[in-house]
């Protein structure tokens, strides 16, 4: 008996008892289409009127610097390199490594979509398990059952949201005109979308894409915006043009806290598992962190770290793992590893090419025991 | 033909073949049939497109298979990252069936999903190496490198003559 026929003898015992008849299939499939009617209707439902652009202030403030890192964060070397095409963002989430290629922002040859992919990796074996065209962006986040994505390819200024299970890419406008979003935050069913140009905080629903709810929080003229957005599944948080942090209950929709950081033009780039939230200041090497508590009570400015003593060192983001805080730096191109209570750096892991080909990070992501480090047509994963 | 006859004959017809690949698969009927049931009617939901596709059939089953690999990554995380995918329910509940078959049953559990997936697309669903490629989204050596490492690990427990793999299934620069 060959394998075929083995394998086939082995799965002649499993009956299609347990699945249901075609209409109650269909009747599940005429849900989902319409949930997709609803999206798509949301998507205009979703225009708004647009507000004048913003710019960012910059300013400088009296910080306070961490120690430079002293050696090798102790037994974590780049243990792997997955060839993945282009740059772009990286993000764990739904137990997969999700790496975009933006393709240089370019759209396809006719012009209608956004030219680069997004890849699927399986963080354990790292393996490319799937390649999605169009599903391309930055700021990415995972939830209600989507990667999404702000995606500015050619004239388009849209979000993206690629299904999760069939890998459809649908991108939705979310002002009119349309106007890049600068991040979202996926709490339960509800999204969060932070909307720079029109000054609102977007919510809206995963499944129908209907607004739930805008909450104006200024004028882009006054710097008071929403810039950035994250969640720990609770809260929300936005960050604005003048270092305001605002909390927000993901449940009412009520702030519940607005705290000054000592720097304008931050961006909130992620929030660790033991709530403290991490923001990166407009010269791109200053992280700035939050302790925030309970719901209701209010957080608390912590601590501002340099990560670079060189004015062209940048920091390309921040990712957890289970006991440490990372940073990826690009002049140097290297990984800090960070102490998440006392915000003291312990280490630092360079990101050294082949050859000493120049690895310069343009983003983070981590699995709970390793980091992947996107660069330049790879992304390098380090681990213990 | 109306939408819905043609989507029922589709489904009635496929649906014995594609729940027993991906009882393969997954190594867990239940789920199997879960993540099945979904991918039909997300199916329905695009019938109009799914239903012109050169294969349907392989639409669903690749659907199926990103819920199922979605649905235990997620349980992967909860359970502090198990080294292995999917404990097949079959080796708990064997039922008659000879012992090259109950070898069978242990040896699958030793294959990574990728490589039990490429296993069953080109043994019981009698693909190409290029068309396991396509429906996998990777590259025929991949395919070839996988189909053999699998071949391989059933050979442990099923006997050498297993271990060889077909031509077209060679991984490149090997011998064969």
């Amino acid at each position: 008996m060959n394998l075929a026929e083995l394998m086939n003898e082995l799965a002649g015992d499993v009956g299609t008892q347990a699945l249901p008849e075609p209409d109650e299939v269909r009747g599940v499939g005429d849900r989902l289409r319409r949930r997709q009617r609803n999206r798509l209707a949301a998507g205009a439902a979703a225009l708004v009127v647009a507000a004048a652009a913003t710019a960012v202030a910059v300013t400088g403030g009296g910080l306070r610097s961490a120690p430079e890192p002293v050696g090798p964060a102790e037994g974590w070397r780049v243990v792997r390199a997955v060839e993945v095409p282009g740059s772009g963002s990286a993000i764990v989430g739904d137990g997969s490594l999700w790496v975009v290629n933006m393709a240089a922002h370019r759209l396809t040859d006719d012009g209608s979509a956004p030219a680069g992919d997004l890849y699927q990796l399986d963080p354990e074996s790292g393996d490319i398990v799937a390649r999605i065209p169009e599903g391309v962006g930055g700021w990415p986040a995972v939830g209600g059952g989507a990667v999404w994505l702000m995606t500015a390819a050619g004239d388009l200024n849209v979000l993206s949201r690629v299904d999760l299970a069939t890998h459809e890419v649908t991108r939705i406008k979310t002002t009119h005109p349309p106007t890049l979003p600068r991040g979202v935050a996926v709490v339960g069913n509800t999204l969060w979308v932070a909307s720079l140009d029109t000054g609102e905080l977007i919510v809206m629903d995963t499944d129908t894409l209907d607004v739930l709810r805008r909450i104006q929080l200024g004028s882009p003229a006054s710097n008071q915006a929403p810039n950035s957005v994250v969640t720990d599944g609770t809260s929300v948080w936005v960050a604005d043009g003048d270092g305001v942090v605002s909390r927000f209950d993901a449940a009412t929709g009520r702030e519940t806290s607005r705290l000054q950081l000592p720097a304008s033009g931050v961006r909130l780039t992620g929030i660790d598992p033991r709530g403290v939230l991490y923001a990166i200041a407009s010269d791109g090497r200053t992280l700035l962190t939050v302790t925030t508590g309970a719901a209701g009570a209010p957080d608390e400015y912590a601590r501002t770290v340099h990560v670079g003593t060189g004015s062209d060192t940048v920091l390309a983001g921040v990712a957890f793992t289970d006991g440490a805080t990372w940073l990826a730096t690009s002049s140097p191109d290297q990984l800090l590893r960070m102490d998440p209570q006392s915000f003291e750096i312990t280490g630092r892991t360079p990101l050294e090419g082949a050859n000493h080909k120049s690895n310069v990070p343009v983003a983070i992501a981590a699995t709970d025991d390793a980091v992947w480090v996107r660069v330049d047509g790879q992304v390098i994963e380090v681990a213990p | 033909m109306s939408d819905q006859a043609a989507f029922d004959e589709f489904y009635l017809g496929t649906r014995l073949h594609l729940l027993r690949q991906l009882t393969m698969m997954t190594g867990d009927r239940e789920q199997a049939a879960d993540v099945l049931q979904e991918a039909y009617a997300r199916a329905w939901q695009r019938w109009r497109r799914v239903s012109r596709l050169n294969d349907p059939m392989a639409w669903v089953r690749t659907v199926a298979w990103r819920v199922a690999i979605s649905q235990h990554r997620r349980s992967m995380v909860a359970s502090d990252r198990l080294r292995r995918y999917f404990a097949p329910e079959v080796a708990a509940d064997p039922g008659p069936a000879s012992d090259r078959v109950l070898d069978l049953r242990a040896a699958l559990q030793l294959l990574t999903p990728e490589h039990r997936r490429a296993l069953v697309l080109y043994e019981m669903c009698g693909l190409s190496v290029a068309q396991v490629a396509v429906e996998t989204e990777v590259a025929e050596g991949t395919v070839k490198s996988r189909l053999a490492r699998a071949r391989t690990a059933l050979a442990a427990a099923l006997g050498p003559e297993y271990a060889v793999v077909p031509t077209d299934a060679a991984p490149e620069g090997s011998p064969l």
